[in-house]
């Protein structure tokens, strides 16, 4: 086998469950091993570590949901272009916008928002929430179970200008 | 075996001459110790106890829009520090092993510490992190091929030519078999030092790790090794899981560590520091006192 082949194999073994037999007997060897596991292992582990310090609301919100470890291991196992947080927390948050689970989308934008001022890619930024986002990121920052309010059309307004570095903006008009 | 046997009544010397240890049958280094930024306490602590710092780009950076870059308080502090001590740089995100080619996003993060800090020199780990442009989430090792000595030697190469300062390569843990392959451990880091000059940093953890999982012989591996390009020594404490020891610097060092440490010491002439590597994240763990009283300990010879 190719070196270039090789790292390829391994990366998908490392990536994903082992989708063996393999031809090759030196795969189905990797495949089988104790430290395939500990590599995932210690790739999640990483994961979550540094996706709790880049977004703790949005971590927090899926751990109160019981869904913590299964974005982790989505995480881990989606295309990672880099190894810098910064990316690491892109992509999580993405998975999260794209989740289909309104709350959980609420929150990952706003901490999407949050992130791009703290990294200086943003000084200013309107997120749209469907849940009051007062209620939600106050039972978060407490670490109380996120009660969502009824479903409405919400605005806060992230900027470095705020203290706290947002704010609610006033309700929008009904039917908006 | 003596752990890296300091006498009391003579420090630890900065330049890391041990020649005179040495002629009484015993052999040192200097000291150093890792810093992963953003910790004017650490340093505190740990400066006035080493000689070296080592640092590494990848951690420091920050990613940006037009990809990674060192912001300039981190430079400054980069170049306080080699004020007071010898800065080394330790990569992780080169990636030197990857087939499709090594990151060049770290090599413009060196470009930029190298333009704005003194470093004696730098040093990568003999492995890959990335394929294919993915991170893998770890690092692997490469099979001790030709077709891998092929690949890495030019590359060797073109980093000393690029930054005209030495290069050292470090072993990496194992944590999947090994393919087949036409050469010992030592054998192949002897064919990569010997083709392209380069130096090695051996990670005595590292060696223990390697022998604990799949059955290395540390004597034998030293006795092989070509130990005149040996320029660094690496010792760190990790985690295990289920029956494996994990290259996780993230713990004190073990007795065992230091004596193996001692065991490539007194191999090696051309050592010239021994670094205590502790990953940022577990500095908080472990304490900054815990770390500078290690730190003195292995000066001193107290460890073990």
């Amino acid at each position: 086998m190719t070196l270039d082949l090789l790292q390829r194999q391994l990366l998908q073994l490392v990536k994903c469950e082992p989708t063996g037999p393999f031809d090759d007997a030196y795969l189905n060897e990797v495949a089988a091993c104790e430290g395939l596991l500990a590599i995932r292992d210690i790739a999640r582990s990483w994961n979550e570590f540094s996706v709790a310090r880049m977004c703790p609301l949005t971590c927090r919100l899926l751990e109160q949901r019981g869904e913590l470890a299964a974005a982790i291991a989505a995480l881990t196992a989606a295309e990672q272009p880099s190894a810098f947080v910064e990316d690491l927390a892109a992509l999580f948050l993405d998975q999260q916008v794209r989740s289909g689970v309104v709350i959980v989308a609420d929150v990952a934008r706003f901490e999407v928002a949050m992130l791009s001022l703290c990294l200086g890619r943003t000084t200013s930024e309107i997120v749209e929430w469907h849940h009051d986002p007062d209620v939600v990121l106050g039972s978060l920052a407490a670490s109380r179970v996120v009660v969502a309010s009824p479903v409405g059309t919400y605005r806060t307004v992230v900027s470095l200008d705020l203290p706290g570095l947002y704010r609610l903006c006033d309700p929008l008009p009904e039917g908006r | 075996m003596p752990v890296l046997e300091v006498s009391h009544d003579r420090p630890v010397r900065p330049d890391g001459d041990n020649s005179a240890d040495r002629a009484q049958g015993r052999a040192r280094s200097a000291v150093g110790t890792t810093y992963g930024g953003h910790d004017p306490e650490l340093l505190e602590a740990v400066l006035p106890l080493v000689s070296y710092i080592e640092v590494t780009p990848d951690t420091l950076a920050v990613q940006g829009p037009d990809g990674p870059s060192l912001p300039a308080h981190v430079l400054a502090e980069l170049r306080d520090i080699s004020t007071q001590a010898t800065v080394i740089v330790h990569g992780i995100g080169l990636s030197i092993g990857t087939v499709t080619g090594p990151s060049t996003d770290y090599l413009r993060l060196l470009d930029t510490l190298l333009e704005h800090v003194d470093v004696a020199w730098h040093s990568e780990h003999l492995g890959y992190t990335t394929v294919d442009g993915q991170f893998l989430g770890t690092m692997l090792t490469l099979p001790r091929t030709d077709e891998a000595l092929d690949m890495l030697c030019p590359r060797v190469e073109y980093l000393q030519n690029r930054y005209g300062l030495p290069f050292l390569l470090e072993n990496v843990v194992h944590l999947l078999p090994d393919p087949d392959g036409a050469y010992t451990e030592a054998a192949f880091l002897n064919q990569l030092t010997g083709r392209t000059g380069c130096g090695l940093i051996v990670d005595a953890y590292n060696l223990r790790c390697d022998a604990h999982n799949y059955g290395l012989d540390i004597d034998a591996f030293l006795t092989e090794l070509h130990t005149d390009a040996v320029q660094e020594v690496h010792i760190a404490g990790g985690a295990t899981r289920g029956s494996l020891m994990l290259d996780v610097h993230s713990r004190l060092v073990a007795p065992e560590t230091m004596s193996v440490a001692q065991a490539i010491l007194d191999r090696s002439p051309q050592v010239a520091v021994t670094v205590y590597e502790v990953m940022r994240e577990a500095v908080p763990v472990l304490g900054r006192p815990a770390i500078a009283a290690e730190l003195l300990a292995i000066a001193e010879g107290g460890k073990g």
